[in-house]
Parts: C-alpha cells; sequence; structure tokens
C-alpha cells in the first residue's frame, strides 16, 4: 500500500517540475525570439525614417540649388523635356498643331477641352463636332500629321 | 472498500496519466516554439532583404546629397 503511494507522490512531482521546466524553456525561447525580432525591427525602422530624412534633405538642397542656378541665370524658357512635351497626350498634341496652324484661337481651344469631359470625345472629334474644323483637315490630321511617336 | 491490488493499479494508472500529461504539454509547447521560430525566420529573412534595400538606398540617397552639395558650394563660391 506504502510503495504505490510513494511512487505517484514521486510521480506527481517529476510531473510538476517537468511541467514548470517545459513551460520556463518555451517562455525563455519565445522571449528570446521576440527580442531578436524586436531588434530587426528596430534596426528597420530606424533605416525607414533615416531614408525619409535624406529625401527631405536632399529635396530641400535640390530646391537651393535650383534657387542658386536661376539666380545666377536669370528667368529661362523650359526645355521641351523639362515641359514633357514628348510625354504629352495625342489630344495635346492635336491641340497644339492646331493652334499653330492658325484653324483654331486659345479661346475656342479651352472651349474643346471643356467640352471634350462633357462629349466623352476626343480632342480632333470635339472639335470637328463644334464646327471649328471641317472633316477634311480632320482626316488630313488623321492621317498624315499625328502618328504617336514610339 | 477497494483491495490493495486495485488501489495500486489505480495508483499507477494515475501516475501513467501524469506522465501523458507531461508529453502532450512537451510536444504542445514544442510545436509552438517550432512555429514562432519559422514566423520568426520567414520575418526577419523579409526584414533582412527590406534592409539591405534601404541601406543601398541611403548610401544611394548620401551620394546624391553630397553631389548636391558639391554643386552648391560651387555654386556660392
Amino acid at each position: 500500500m506504502t510503495v504505490p503511494l510513494i511512487i505517484l507522490g514521486v510521480l506527481v512531482v517529476v510531473t510538476l517540475f517537468s511541467f514548470r521546466s517545459i513551460s520556463l524553456n518555451k517562455i525563455n525561447t519565445l522571449s528570446d525570439l521576440t527580442r531578436d525580432k524586436q531588434a530587426v525591427k528596430t534596426q528597420y525602422d530606424y533605416l525607414v525614417r533615416r531614408k525619409a530624412d535624406l529625401e527631405a534633405e536632399l529635396a530641400e538642397k535640390e530646391k537651393l540649388l535650383t534657387a542658386l542656378v536661376s539666380s545666377q541665370q536669370g528667368p529661362r524658357i523650359k526645355t521641351a523635356s523639362e515641359m514633357r512635351i514628348d510625354e504629352d497626350s495625342e489630344d495635346e498634341r492635336v491641340s497644339n498643331l492646331l493652334l499653330s496652324m492658325g484653324k483654331i484661337s486659345l479661346e475656342e481651344n479651352e472651349k474643346i477641352k471643356k467640352k471634350m469631359d462633357v462629349l466623352k470625345m476626343d480632342f480632333l472629334t470635339t472639335s470637328l463636332a463644334l464646327g471649328f474644323i471641317d472633316s477634311e483637315l480632320s482626316q488630313k490630321i488623321k492621317k498624315d500629321q499625328i502618328r504617336p511617336k514610339r | 472498500m477497494l483491495d490493495i491490488d486495485t488501489f495500486s493499479l489505480i495508483l499507477i494508472l494515475s501516475g501513467l496519466i501524469l506522465l501523458g500529461a507531461v508529453g502532450f504539454h512537451y510536444a504542445n509547447c514544442s510545436n509552438m516554439v517550432r512555429r514562432k521560430r519559422r514566423e520568426f525566420e520567414s520575418l526577419s529573412y523579409a526584414l533582412e532583404q527590406k534592409i539591405f534595400d534601404l541601406e543601398q538606398e541611403v548610401v544611394d540617397l548620401q551620394m546624391q546629397i553630397d553631389k548636391v552639395d558639391e554643386q552648391i558650394n560651387s555654386m556660392e563660391e
């Protein structure tokens, strides 16, 4: 009677001890992992902040440099590349072409641009619909003049 | 009242149940630790890649700033 009771008592003690050590081991490992993760995250956050700071600094210095350049050179006309003419849409190119040909006035140009949104048509069709150009010119521009640059 | 053999058997069975509970607890904890370690490793790998990229970008930005500084200095002289 006594021996099984002693064995059971020993087993209970061993069980409790094992439970405790297993749990402690788990907690220690998890806290180590959390600490390592935090360290990596801290480094990442630091680099993100540093990058943002450097970008702001660079923007500020570029602004300063631009101001210095313009103060030394005086006002100048922007180049085509600065104005991004090459990136203009086809509508923009048609608009510029018609203006340079004298087929439409600036007022008409503005009017066409406003109506484009309403009519949901391109510049050429809108100007044709509003009667600022004739169909012959429209066809000519479509066929010969306006080719998207590739 | 239980006889001695039955009582001993019950005690031994109780002991075995306790051992089983320890084994189960150990397996659970090991699984959790393994899962967390895997999560950490994947996160750590992704973050280290990003950190590497960020370090490159920071170096590039620093070089650009130095270049702009040089230009500003030469303009101001």
